[in-house]
């Protein structure tokens, strides 16, 4: 199952118990009588979402993609550059628009599983590099003018990539993809 | 209440209301397009995609405005032109706004992401209208502010309005949790104000020197989204003020007082929200990385002390409360519900290793969503609601309760579903069409105009009704 729909089942169970909650409380609207300890019953609401904070940050927040792969060399760097409406990718650094104009629409190839440290920047405005497969996104950074982000990333898969924008970047952002195929 | 008082708060929300229409309807001709029922192409979907998203922040902002100024007249003496003042820049501001969208061709998205706009295509005067309108909605909004600060301050030191006594446990003027709360969101709706000005004042310059300067991308991306994240949920702090001074009396309750534990929650919720909005960078790896664990962790710890207290003293109220249900005490109460769910999608997208794969998903809409269509519009509603209770000769219909209740649940709970789904099939945010790779995304729009219609149909029997019961006193 992917992160996303791990991200959505688990969202639906807590929807579920937040619509519960409230409806008790709702139905017991027409009841006399009161809420009793009520103090006491925050406090431990509020030990138990303090706790439950904590807990989620000590177990996500090692996981973020700033340190993927931060131990090893990448045995592949690929030079990403956006510009309205298209994507110029290669394995040499692109410095200028007639390096841009060589790589735009060229498809590259790189190996399953070797680590790849992408390189991505803008020569006009913020866009997004996002790879997806099979329909599902997989990783993605933004591309900002003046500025390189660098993703490591180790495909899994062979195959062909799609890489789409995931940053609105004017008329034609939807039409801006992209591919990578994957040996 | 005094004629002024209830005359400006009655065209407030008319207003309101208009607006809120017109914006739903830009929504649903997005959603509309997205399904593939019209063809209006990528130009005329990105104008009204900008004009949604600034009158759908701008339009409940001001909801928020029109619900504490009135109930603030209740403690201080809040000067009128203050209330003249920002409604005349807020009308203005939306006609010119209009204008750079609709008319010049603007759509570089409402939080106009630099330095796209200097590179919209299609659009000759639209830049310079659309920073006019913004330059006067930040000057009337900040103006408003302002006044409401001053006029707090001039009951209320500034210790005692953040009710720092009452943590203390010192003798002092007992200090409402409306009164706190407010204070608390105007100090956050200043700052963040402050931030669009610079931000607008640097647009300015590279405006004016023709290209001759530019401004570095990340800091402009960093003061975007302060303004636009920390505006955005300032606005729902203001509406749940109105809450915290309208709801109990509902439940035929004692008012809710400054505890402690009120005091420090929202002296916390002050400082945190201010840092929250990090998130929104958090897939600019060139951001210093302590940002972004700063940015998890406050939007994580955010709503733990507002939403904590503020969920739990909302159900502690309704429990065996004898509560007489309204359209405005329904309202409240779901609305708080739904703010939680959205919540709930929103710290699930604030966590950096979920955000690698839902970043500019159709998660993201689907979550604020929740929170505003659901939330704080509710909130915004019930304060309206419980208005026309208050100056309105005519009663609403029992039937008509449950008529416009049903409408707004289903049509709102299907169509943030329906971005739910998005996200979890990886459907981009912001395209005016799905290409084959994300084809789903057709189907669920379909859903989606189905709900924001139902949504919509809601809101024009609210709006009407609304109109008949309490327009007349506009004249009288």
């Amino acid at each position: 199952m992917t992160i996303q729909k791990e991200v959505f089942l688990f969202f639906i169970v807590m929807f579920l118990i937040i619509v519960l909650v409230f409806f008790l409380v709702f139905q017991a609207s027409g009841k006399s009588g009161g809420a009793q300890n009520v103090n006491r019953k925050r406090a431990i609401f509020f030990f138990i979402a303090f706790g439950t904070v904590l807990l989620v940050l000590g177990i996500t927040l090692p996981k973020t993609p700033y340190r993927l792969f931060a131990a090893e060399e990448p045995t592949q760097k690929v030079f990403v550059v956006a510009r309205q409406f298209s994507f110029a990718i290669s394995k040499f650094p692109i410095a200028n628009d007639d390096d841009f104009s060589m790589s735009a629409g060229v498809e590259i190839t790189v190996q399953k599983d070797e680590l790849i440290e992408f390189n991505v920047s803008s020569f006009d405005v913020s866009h997004g590099f996002s790879l997806y497969k099979d329909g599902v996104l997989k990783a993605q950074v933004q591309a900002m003018p003046g500025y390189v982000n660098r993703l490591r990333w180790k495909f899994s898969e062979s195959g062909t990539y799609d890489i789409l924008c995931l940053e609105y970047c004017g008329m034609a952002h939807a039409a801006m993809i992209a591919k990578i195929n994957v040996e | 209440m005094n004629t002024f008082d209830k005359k400006s708060t009655l065209l407030w929300l008319l207003t309101v209301l208009v607006v809120f229409l017109v914006a739903i309807a830009f929504g649903l001709t997005m959603r509309m397009e997205q399904a593939e029922i019209t063809e209006i192409g990528p130009l005329n979907f990105y104008i009204l995609m900008t004009s949604h998203g600034l009158l759908m922040a701008g339009v409940w902002f001001v909801a928020g405005m029109a619900g504490i100024q009135f109930i603030l007249s209740r403690y201080v003496e809040v000067p009128r032109w203050g209330s003249v003042f920002a409604y005349v820049c807020t009308v203005l501001g939306v006609v010119v706004l209009l204008i750079s969208t609709l008319l010049a061709k603007f759509h570089a998205g409402w939080y106009f992401l630099y330095p796209l706009p200097f590179y919209a295509k299609g659009t000759e005067h639209g830049l310079l209208l659309f920073m006019i309108a913004l330059t006067i909605l930040g000057v009337g909004w900040l103006m408003w502010s302002l006044v409401m600060l001053a006029s707090i301050l001039k009951k209320y030191s500034i210790a005692q309005a953040l009710a720092w006594h009452h943590i203390a446990g010192k003798d002092g003027p007992a200090v409402s949790p409306f009164i706190l709360i407010s204070f608390v969101s105007l100090i956050g709706v200043t700052a963040c104000i402050l931030a669009a000005v610079v931000l607008l004042v640097l647009y300015y310059l590279e405006f004016l020197q023709n290209g001759g300067m530019t401004s570095d991308p990340l800091l402009m991306k960093n003061l975007t989204f302060f303004f636009g994240h920390t505006l955005v949920n300032e606005m729902l702090y203001l509406g749940l003020a109105v809450l915290y001074e309208l709801f109990p009396r509902m439940a035929g309750k004692p008012d809710y007082k400054t505890s402690w534990y009120v005091g420090i929650s929202w002296n916390a919720t002050l400082l945190i929200v201010l840092f929250a909005y990090f998130h929104h960078l958090y897939m600019d790896f060139a951001q210093p990385v302590a940002f972004q664990y700063i940015g998890q962790i406050m939007s994580w710890f955010a709503p733990l002390p507002a939403a904590v207290v503020t969920i739990f003293s909302v159900l502690t109220t309704v429990y065996r409360s004898n509560m007489k249900w309204s359209l405005a005490s329904l309202l409240y109460f779901f609305g708080v519900m739904f703010w939680a769910i959205g919540g709930v999608g929103a710290i699930l997208d604030a966590v950096i290793a979920n955000n690698f794969v839902l970043h500019n998903t159709q998660w993201v809409p689907a979550h604020f969503h929740t929170y505003n269509l659901l939330g704080n519009v509710f909130f915004s509603l019930a304060f309206t609601s419980w208005f026309a209770d208050e100056i309105g000769e005519k009663k609403i219909a029992p039937g008509l309760v449950k008529v416009i209740f049903s409408l707004l649940v289903v049509g709102g709970v299907g169509f943030v579903l329906a971005f739910y789904l998005g996200g979890a099939l990886s459907v981009p945010r912001r395209v005016d069409m799905y290409n084959e790779i994300v084809s789903e995304g057709i189907t669920l729009a379909k859903l989606a105009v189905v709900c924001a219609s139902l949504y919509l149909v809601g809101m024009i029997i609210y709006t009407i009704d609304f109109t008949r019961r309490c327009a007349g006193q506009l004249f009288s």
